[in-house]
């Protein structure tokens, strides 16, 4: 877990904040990259955050007719599939708490036309502002780790989804792979800021990125926060050699 | 109580019955879509016409290979999916070759037949999936034109272009003659050399032998039939 609930105290990358100023600050780090987010995020995984992503919908067994939420949407690579099988019957609400990052996703998804079933929603995944039992799948990409209170995130998640309905988690996590180790730290602790400066200027932000994968808890820790929460059945997918795991969990 | 039983019920088959693809096929089905939407945005008109098949999810299943590809089309492409929870409109069933061929050809009833193709489900919207393949109309020219300017000045790009399409035009042209010649040069060999098959001048008027035999027989059986008949009525009434 990320929060100190004793000294109030929780961690922005490798630095120890004030609980109450880490918002702030991560709001600060997606302002500045919002508007290059994706082309950042091509560069940052060499383009393979979208099979990532593509993984999330094969597995997420979405069918006309849901209610979709996802979280920490940005962009809107997720909402955007999501729509078109949920179709006019169903609906899909992109939430992010960041509003640059969610005017980024409403102007993209209005001009590839997905219009009538998604909503937009600038939302705190701690406080979801949205009625008990209410989605059928909850989805969360590359967002709980800038969460400051992820239990409590998950708590809500758990509230809002319907009995039967399905939490995926994507996020990165711990490599499975030993050997991996010395070139994935050398490519996020030297390359990542280095291309963050080149393409938005801004290499600080880029290493918050970096850092805050290396704190986000890894694969098990997740699950038992998943089952803390509420969730049951909960699995995990590790993808790329653990770089990203997926975590799968239902409300029953 | 009882309400909650249900729905409870109802969750753990679905946890069942969840999708768990590989990675790798999760990479596979991306390059295709990846390729197929690369595709269709060289053709100016595509996306407006895919745009009448929005909310429709086509499958098409490829037999020996056991994939089932879902295709969900709207005005700015098609999405494709391997898992897909709900029902298609349309599936259409075929080997490879076979469906590679029907996104070619003209597409008749006897031919689906022959290429063992089976449409289930909206047999119109199949059709219109597979007019719009066929209508398909890529400018390569124009198209690699266009690239070759990013690397150079524009009216050598438009040279180079226009030669390799006058190319690629005649190869176009010299390919059905040559498939022509080919299938002659075959029949010649059978029919004539090896006088393993007969010519077509000796099969039509056996052709046509057979046809009024069969006619001849027909009339034959129905005049037997109506005999038998009045015969039968004609006994009954003694």
């Amino acid at each position: 877990m990320s929060t100190n609930a004793d000294s109030d105290k929780t961690h922005f990358g490798y630095e120890t904040v004030d609980t109450v100023a880490k918002q702030g600050k991560v709001a600060e780090v997606f302002h500045s990259v919002a508007n290059k987010y994706d082309v950042m995020n091509d560069l940052m995984s060499m383009g393979i955050h979208r099979l990532w992503k593509r993984y999330t919908i094969e597995i997420s067994g979405v069918k006309p007719g849901d209610k979709v939420l996802d979280l920490a949407g940005g962009t809107g690579d997720l909402a955007a599939k999501f729509a078109r099988i949920v179709g006019q019957t169903g609906h899909v609400t992109l939430s992010d708490i960041n509003n640059s990052m969610l005017n980024v996703g409403r102007d993209r998804l209005t001009d590839k036309g997905i219009l009538g079933n998604v909503d937009f929603v600038q939302a705190n995944a701690e406080c979801l502002p949205f009625p008990d039992n209410h989605f059928d799948l909850i989805t969360i990409a590359f967002g709980l780790r800038n969460v400051t209170d992820k239990d409590a995130a998950l708590r809500s998640m758990h509230r809002v989804l319907k009995p039967g309905g399905k939490l995926l988690v994507l996020e990165f996590s711990k490599p499975t792979v030993k050997a991996l180790n010395p070139v994935y730290d050398t490519y996020s602790f030297k390359v990542l800021p280095f291309l963050g400066k080149l393409i938005t200027n801004d290499a600080d932000s880029y290493r918050y990125l970096a850092e805050s994968i290396r704190m986000h808890p890894d694969q098990d820790t997740l699950k038992d926060m998943m089952q803390n929460a509420g969730f049951e059945k909960c699995d995990y997918f590790n993808l790329s050699a653990g770089i990203v795991a997926l975590h799968r969990g239902y409300k029953t | 109580m009882r309400q909650w039983e249900s729905i409870t019920i109802v969750s753990m088959s679905e946890t069942e019955n969840t999708p768990n693809p590989s990675e790798l096929k999760a990479a596979i089905i991306g390059v295709i879509e990846t390729v197929l939407n690369e595709y269709l945005g060289m053709d100016e008109t595509a996306h407006s016409r895919l745009g009448s098949m929005a909310s429709k999810v086509i499958a098409i299943e490829i037999v020996g290979w056991d994939i089932t590809l879902y295709l969900l089309p709207d005005a700015h492409g098609i999405q494709v999916m391997s898992e897909y929870m709900g029902d298609a409109d349309t599936t259409i069933r075929g080997k490879p070759f076979a469906l590679f061929n029907m996104s070619r050809s003209e597409t008749s009833a006897a031919t689906l037949r022959e290429q063992d193709i089976t449409i289930d489900g909206d047999l119109e919207q199949g059709q219109q999936f597979n007019l719009f393949f066929k209508q398909l109309d890529i400018d390569w020219e124009e198209k690699l034109a266009q690239t070759l300017a990013k690397f150079g000045s524009e009216s050598n790009a438009d040279l180079i272009a226009h030669q390799f399409g006058r190319v690629i035009k005649g190869f176009q042209q010299w390919q059905p003659q040559a498939q022509q010649t080919l299938e002659e040069n075959i029949a010649e060999y059978f029919q004539q050399e090896s006088k393993m098959l007969p010519m077509v001048e000796e099969i039509e008027p056996f052709n046509h032998a057979v046809d009024m035999l069969r006619n001849d027989v027909d009339r034959l059986e129905a005049r037997i039939q109506r005999l038998i008949s009045k015969n039968s009525a004609e006994s009954k009434a003694d």
